[in-house]
């Protein structure tokens, strides 16, 4: 009854949701280009590279939401055996890769400039790094099992494990950090930002957000597609044995 | 205009981020879009090859999935 | 069932050192990896003595993962596993006790041979002393994580390298703090905070370990 009864409701919301989710993704998205790229002024010390700010700390942002979103399907697969749970958590991950991904790629290219290295054991690249591993390790477990319902649960498991990791992460990486890089001149994203940078910073993660709804919401209903796809053709194969 | 195609120097740099994120969010928003057109209509040309079956079918397909 | 756990544990390390068990070959890794820095750096101690701690580390946690795939796989594969969880012990008590089991078998020889290893590197008394109870305090974490990552993946035939894909990342806290640890003598920091953060790991993954290697094990017996 889960199986056919909950998706198909769950499909019917998803497909309330996505005319809005899609468009306003487009729109934010054009919206803050603009504001990102021609409306705001240059910093006053870093010039025109603090633009790449505008997309580095949404793809950041992103980067931990996806976990969360992971962790928390995770959690109800494991608590109620939610049947969409699974589902919400497989198709979140690779977005998340993405994102992680993009934040440390902007992130090492800003970096350029401004530390004169492609590369710089930055606290928040370095923990962006390892979550990067994460998500591999996660993605690799979900694809090491034959039995779906099994790999499910797995994957949930680990999601639930590395949450609770991530903090103890950032924190080590912190830690480490401070021991190894005396005051660094400039951070990345730091918690100093000067108003007139604001309003592109935020309808960026506005575009953002809705753009991983839309991506979310297409891959569920992809991933339920299959999982049915998988039930009927054992169906099939049921009747023609039956018919035979 | 040109003074903010060369981004006072830093041009390379933003606009390869810019081009980086577009690619990817492109990518995996088309991808993400085909993948579930092309499987829901499979999963309707099956259901629509399937024939309605029997009660007793439907309990072993529920614990197949 | 605290007979049935010291019982498990004792079996265990039984296993480790009888015909074919792992925990020599796991010993001869350690010696070997330590073995092969010098030539990769230099064989004297300006090159050696700073990076003696980072060294044995690492060592310690590859030693660590060498030795996971077995954890659960053969007790598994032979049927114990089964066996075992219609006795007394709850599935997490089980995981606990086969990561005890674990710890005492393969790594704690190789901390009571770390202050050999660390006179190969040139570390210096203190900091190997330091060495020798950050990893007291430290390893522990490094079964416990094991032993859950290790559950996760005990049907699969090839498991070892998801296994290093899974576990390594969650490592890195243990290895900051153990690296600190030895480092704060000579350098920058505090022994003792870098000394309580790692046995900090290790308890907060004496809780967590064996509850996500239970919920594990359970799914790969059903």
């Amino acid at each position: 009854m889960h199986w056919f009864a909950n998706p198909a409701r769950f499909v019917r919301l998803a497909d309330k949701i996505l005319p809005v989710a899609f468009p306003m993704t487009l729109v934010l998205m054009g919206a803050g280009l603009y504001l990102a790229l021609f409306a705001s002024p240059a910093d006053y010390q870093q010039g025109d590279s603090v633009r790449i700010m505008y997309i580095h700390v949404p793809s950041a942002y992103l980067a931990l939401f996806a976990y969360m979103v992971m962790a928390a399907s995770g959690f109800s697969t494991l608590v109620w055996r939610h049947p969409l749970a699974d589902v919400a958590g497989k198709a979140a991950a690779p977005i998340g890769l993405c994102f992680t991904g993009l934040a440390l790629a902007t992130g090492s290219i800003w970096g350029k400039p401004m530390w004169g290295t492609w590369w710089e054991w930055d606290a928040r690249l370095t923990s962006m790094l390892v979550l990067f591993f994460l998500y591999l390790g996660y993605i690799a477990l979900w694809g090491a099992f034959e039995d779906r319902s099994k790999a499910a649960r797995a994957a949930a498991i680990l999601a639930l494990i590395g949450v609770i990791n991530i903090p103890i992460i950032k924190f080590s990486v912190d830690w480490w950090t401070t021991l190894h890089q005396p005051a660094s001149l400039f951070r990345m994203g730091g918690p100093t930002i000067d108003p007139s940078m604001r309003p592109p910073l935020y309808v960026m993660l506005a575009a953002f957000q809705f753009y991983f709804i839309t991506i979310w919401l297409w891959r569920i209903k992809a991933e339920l597609a299959s999982v049915r796809i998988n039930a009927l053709r054992l169906q099939l194969i049921r009747v023609k044995r039956d018919a035979s | 205009m040109i003074d903010m195609v060369a981004m006072d120097g830093y041009a390379p740099y933003v606009w390869t981020c810019y081009g980086l994120v577009l690619v990817v969010l492109l990518y995996l928003g088309v991808s993400s879009w085909l993948k579930q057109k092309n499987l829901i209509a499979h999963a309707k040309e099956l259901q629509a090859a399937t024939p309605r079956r029997p009660r007793r079918d439907r309990e072993t397909v529920k614990g197949a999935s | 069932m605290l007979t049935a756990f010291l019982a498990l544990i004792k079996r265990d390390i039984h296993l480790g050192y009888a015909q074919g068990g792992a925990a020599g070959l796991v010993i001869a890794f350690y010696a070997v990896t330590v073995t092969l820095f010098p030539f990769a750096v230099g064989p004297d101690a300006e090159s050696l003595a700073p990076i003696a701690g980072g060294v044995l580390w690492i060592a310690a946690l590859l030693s660590a993962l060498l030795s996971l795939d077995r954890l659960f796989q053969a007790d598994f594969e032979d049927g114990a596993l089964e066996a075992l969880t219609s006795g007394p012990l709850p599935l997490g008590l089980m995981a606990l006790a086969k990561a005890i089991a674990h710890w005492l078998s393969m790594l704690l020889p190789l901390i009571v041979l770390s202050p050999l290893f660390a006179q190969l590197l040139h570390l210096d008394g203190k900091a190997t002393w330091v060495l020798v109870f950050a990893l007291l305090c430290g390893t522990p974490a490094l079964s416990l994580i094991g032993a859950a990552a290790s559950a996760l993946t005990v049907a699969m035939r090839r498991g070892g390298a998801l296994v290093a894909l899974l576990v390594l990342p969650l490592y890195i806290p243990t290895l900051i703090f153990g690296v600190g640890a030895v480092e704060a003598v000579s350098g920058a920091g505090s022994v003792s905070a870098n000394l309580s953060l790692l046995a900090g790991v290790s308890l907060i993954f004496a809780v967590m370990g064996p509850l996500a290697a239970a919920g594990a094990l359970k799914l790969a017996l059903e």
